[in-house]
């Protein structure tokens, strides 16, 4: 790991990082010249260097004596040739996030075709051609590096203009910088899962919930709230799972103020990247709304929005035309509220930073976050051979456990959910239903029905929009082949998530699913109802009547996959254990899971389950993601889905690229303790199915 | 401070296991911050992918005062490593004696700890009961332990331990702790433990049925994870047939005490 080591060279680094250097400057020391015959070449240093944020000197890991490292700037259509010296003492890698290339320059050790990564003090060289434009970047792939600084902008100049106009171009690294050690901060979450969490519910606390209760129904819920989270041994308060980072644009903290100039009338395009290894952000511009022209690269129909969630790895590209002259602040909150980052864009550089507003009410877990009835498990989970879950890997109180045919399917959708419920008490809760009950009675049943039909949208839109309706549910048993060999009983009596129709709901095929969705989304928002929550709602806390940036308002400008039906639906259920801090999919650590195999040139439909209380973006490397968000063929490509708690969302993947790529968490200490998986995309005969 | 070198002994067993264990680490984390060995075979660099890690907690670590007398000084804590599912753990307790400072009890017990389900870890190994003194105390012991621990709905940090020693006499220990938070620093910890034997350890003081209870409460200001300053109350009592024999070696069958320490956690 990294040593706390300090040369005086070294310091003199330091002292250059920590002043960063502006990405947009182009002063990038890997840039080569240009007019070169052949693929322009690259030179990038890994270096242990020392970095002052917080007013201690800390260990980081600096590329070309930068944090964050050199803007790369290529061109669509070009190859470029990268040089990475290793100066490190121990291995690295470095992997380009979001680029179509081929396996073995992907940069995972140990996944990528032949790549096993960059011993201490050697050289590699990357090379692959550029098949994309857009706003990108590269990062560590080993161990914890890309927490302690490792990480930079690369921005892929389109062969054909963007269809959109600018004046300035600015890219915004927006990171998480933490004095601790990294492998440190794994460490501390490994002892103790709340050990950065200061803001757990507390006796104090209640007293002050109880004394704001309007009436004794009030307090006899909030009292009952505190023991239903107690009986599930999990905490409400568990957002972020680090704390005490500062938070950085460009390498900058608020008080640096990095500042993006603009003139007055000049339209100004900001390339937001989220490097931060832990931290979502709630991003907005107080003054200015924002048109969003890209996402992960991808140019998108341009959408107006006032503010943007981003989480770690993703990039989305906004246009603004700031006026009068003014200084607006650029603020990224982070998603449990510990801190900002802030930027500025101003007619000149210089400028203290204006003042941070009050931060927002941080966020509370609540029931619907746990997860509602997710819908029958036990699909195709894509291995070679069968897979089980491994004990203490599946949280108990998901319906895993609950006996599906016990359910009711025939019965009223409220009934239905009534039934889980209970089935939930009983199986996995381990105490009466009368202990959960009272508080289940407040709850917004009308509201369990409606979102139990968006859950499952995606038939009905298809079917709605003229699409093979393929007698959905039936169908859908007969499509899934069985690969892997697991058991089939339960499905038997479990119909896929899909089968409305048993479901006892009306005609739901309206093809409004997106308003519908919109609507509960709101009805939810902000307290404890039961429904499973929309898979695409964003809830930042704003006010009533900002536009948050969704996915479903994705639409792709060039989504050249054309829509068609996935053969087959390859369950990804997001796991872990939050009490021993490890995380998985389909309750497999990376460390002892199989390879998720797909056959050259299928399409699947990666069904995400997130199980587990927490926000996982799934990044899956060498393809496109296509979550399912309703657009047809404009729904977005994407390389990294943010799968909120307790949500069921699909996203169809086009296998065209063969090889091994890695899958993972990009939360890097999710990714770190096991929610990783290896996809081997294979040409050739059917996976064998056993 | 005549309770020096018992405590340092006590944290020098406690330690010792993570020590041993600590020349891997580096190991461990090379695999873990240079990726992958030098293999091209991904399913073996993927296996070297679990990480090794270890935790000592120094839940008790005080000085205990009857009011009379000099105070006791008293240990408990435990220590682990390995992955998740598989791990070292040792537990030790031991308390000095009241007359003389040295250690008066001492227990150790060294597991095998597996992660059985989401909350619970299923525990084997041995405990020992070391005889400090030539002529005081209870006579050493060696048992056989199975064990179960975890995290009970209420969040309660619950414990059940049997224990078969050469003897022949079975006895079962069930412990239970609660961190109640006042705020997110202040926090109030009660616990409970209560020693059940199936037969007489006359020596050992034991007798048939529930023969020792503590109780105790500590209220910790946890000034950082790692250090947490504290003071409390503790209660202990040789109960049933136990409290004879122990009354028979002209002590006290129970006793409660004022206490204050320090907890440690790295």
């Amino acid at each position: 790991m990294t040593q706390p080591t300090l040369s005086r060279r070294k310091a003199l680094v330091a002292g250059a990082a920590a002043l960063g250097v502006p990405a947009a400057t182009g002063a990038a020391l890997a840039q080569p010249r240009l007019n070169t015959v052949g693929p322009r070449e690259f030179n990038l240093a890994i270096e242990h260097a020392s970095l002052n944020i917080t007013g201690r000197r800390r260990p980081a890991i600096a590329i070309n004596r930068q944090v964050p490292a050199p803007l790369l700037r290529f061109r669509e259509g070009e190859e470029v040739v990268i040089n990475v010296d290793n100066r490190l003492r121990e291995d690295t890698s470095i992997h380009w996030h979001g680029l179509i290339l081929p396996s073995g320059q992907d940069g995972v050790p140990g996944i990528s075709e032949g790549f096993t990564g960059i011993a201490a003090g050697s050289r590699h060289q990357y090379r692959f051609p550029l098949v994309q434009g857009g706003t990108y970047w590269y990062h560590s792939h080993s161990g914890v590096q890309e927490q302690a600084g490792m990480y930079g902008p690369l921005v892929i100049d389109p062969a054909r203009p963007d269809p959109y106009g600018y004046d300035r171009d600015y890219v915004m690294v927006l990171s998480d910088w933490t004095d601790d050690n990294p492998m440190r901060v794994i460490w501390n979450l490994k002892r103790d899962p709340s050990y950065y969490n200061f803001n757990r519910r507390t006796a104090a606390s209640l007293v002050q919930e109880l004394a704001r209760a309007p009436d004794a129904a009030a307090r006899t819920a909030a009292v009952r709230d505190r023991m239903m989270w107690g009986d599930m041994r999990m905490d409400p308060t568990d957002i972020e799972d680090v704390t005490g980072y500062t938070f950085l644009v460009n390498g900058r903290t608020p008080q640096q103020n990095f500042t993006a100039v603009y003139s007055p009338g000049e339209t100004v395009r900001l390339r937001f990247i989220n490097a931060g290894a832990m931290s979502h952000f709630d991003v907005r511009i107080p003054g200015l709304e924002m048109t969003v022209v890209q996402a992960h690269g991808n140019n998108v129909r341009p959408v107006v929005v006032d503010e943007f969630r981003i989480a770690p790895s993703e990039t989305f590209d906004v246009l603004v035309r700031p006026a009068g002259g003014r200084q607006f602040a650029i603020l990224g909150e982070s998603m449990g509220r510990q801190g900002f980052l802030s930027a500025s864009l101003a007619t000149q550089e210089g400028l203290p930073m204006l003042p941070l507003p009050p931060h927002r009410e941080r966020p509370l877990l609540t029931m619907a976050d746990m997860g509602g009835p997710y819908g029958p498990t036990g699909l195709d989970r894509g291995t070679l051979r069968p897979e089980r879950d491994r004990p203490g890997q599946v949280a108990p109180m998901s319906m895993d456990g609950m006996d599906h045919s016990a359910m009711g399917h025939g019965a009223a959708p409220s009934g239905v959910a009534g039934a889980g419920m209970a089935g939930m008490d009983h199986s996995a809760m381990g105490h009466g239903p009368a202990s959960i009950g009272g508080s289940h009675a407040g709850m917004n049943h009308g509201g369990i029905t409606d979102s139990r039909s968006l859950l499952v949208n995606d038939e009905f839109r298809r079917s709605a929009s003229g699409a093979p309706p393929a007698g959905l549910a039936g169908s859908r048993d007969l499509r899934v082949p069985a690969a892997n060999g697991r058991p089939r009983a339960r499905r038997d009596t479990a119909p896929p998530a899909m089968d409305h129709a048993a479901m006892g709901h009306g005609s739901p095929g309206t093809g409004q699913v997106g308003q519908v969705d919109m609507s509960a989304a709101s009805l939810h928002a902000g307290h404890g109802a039961m429904a499973p929550p929309d898979p695409f709602a964003v809830n930042t806390g704003a006010p009533p009547g900002t536009r948050v940036l969704t996915y479903r308002m994705l639409r792709a400008l060039d989504n050249h996959y054309p829509v068609r039906e996935p053969n087959r639906i390859i369950e990804v259920r997001l796991t872990g254990n939050m009490e021993r801090y490890f995380w998985a999919i389909n309750g497999n650590r990376f460390s002892e899971a199989q390879p998720i195999t797909l056959q050259l040139g299928e399409r699947v439909r990666m069904r995400f389950i997130n199980e587990t209380m927490m926000s996982h973006p799934m990044h899956l490397h060498g393809v496109w993601m296509q979550p399912q968000v309703g657009n047809g063929q404009e729904n977005p490509l994407l390389h990294v889905v943010s799968v909120r708690p307790g949500s069921t969302l699909d996203v169809d993947v086009e296998a065209d690229a063969e090889g091994g790529w890695a899958f993972h968490c990009h939360m890097l200490f999710h990714m770190e303790t096991g929610m990783m998986r290896k996809v081997e995309i294979v040409r050739g005969t059917r996976v064998a199915a056993r | 401070m005549r309770f020096a070198f018992p405590a340092a002994l006590a944290v020098t067993i406690l330690l010792g296991a993570v020590q041993a264990a600590s020349a891997q680490q580096a190991t461990a984390q090379k695999s873990i911050a240079g990726a992958m060995p030098a293999t091209s075979d991904p399913h073996a660099s993927a296996a070297s992918h679990e990480l090794y890690f270890g935790a000592v907690l120094l839940d008790q670590n005080e000085l205990r005062s009857t009011g009379r007398g000099n105070p006791v000084y008293a240990l408990e804590g435990l220590a682990y490593y390995g992955t998740d599912y598989n791990r070292v753990w040792v537990n030790a307790r031991g308390e000095t004696n009241r007359d003389r400072g040295g250690l008066e009890r001492a227990e150790l017990q060294v597991l095998y700890s597996r992660l059985l389900g989401y909350f619970w870890d299923i525990q084997g190994g041995v405990r020992h009961d070391f005889r400090l003194s030539p002529r005081d105390g209870t006579p050493p012991r060696t048992y056989g332990v199975v064990s179960l621990q975890g995290l009970a709905p209420g969040l309660f940090e619950v414990q059940a331990q049997a224990f078969l020693g050469e003897r022949g006499v079975p006895l079962f220990r069930a412990a239970a702790s609660y961190d109640l938070l006042i705020t997110n620093r202040l926090v109030l910890q009660p616990e409970f433990e209560m020693n059940f034997s199936a037969g007489w350890d006359r020596e050992a003081l034991i007798a048939p049925g529930l023969y020792r209870v503590e109780a105790g409460a500590r209220l910790r200001y946890e000034i950082t994870r790692e250090f947490a300053p504290y003071i409390g109350y503790s209660y202990e009592a040789n109960t049933g047939g136990a409290s004879g024999l122990v009354r028979r070696l002209g002590e006290r069958s129970s006793q409660s005490t004022i206490v204050a320490g320090i907890r440690l956690f790295f």
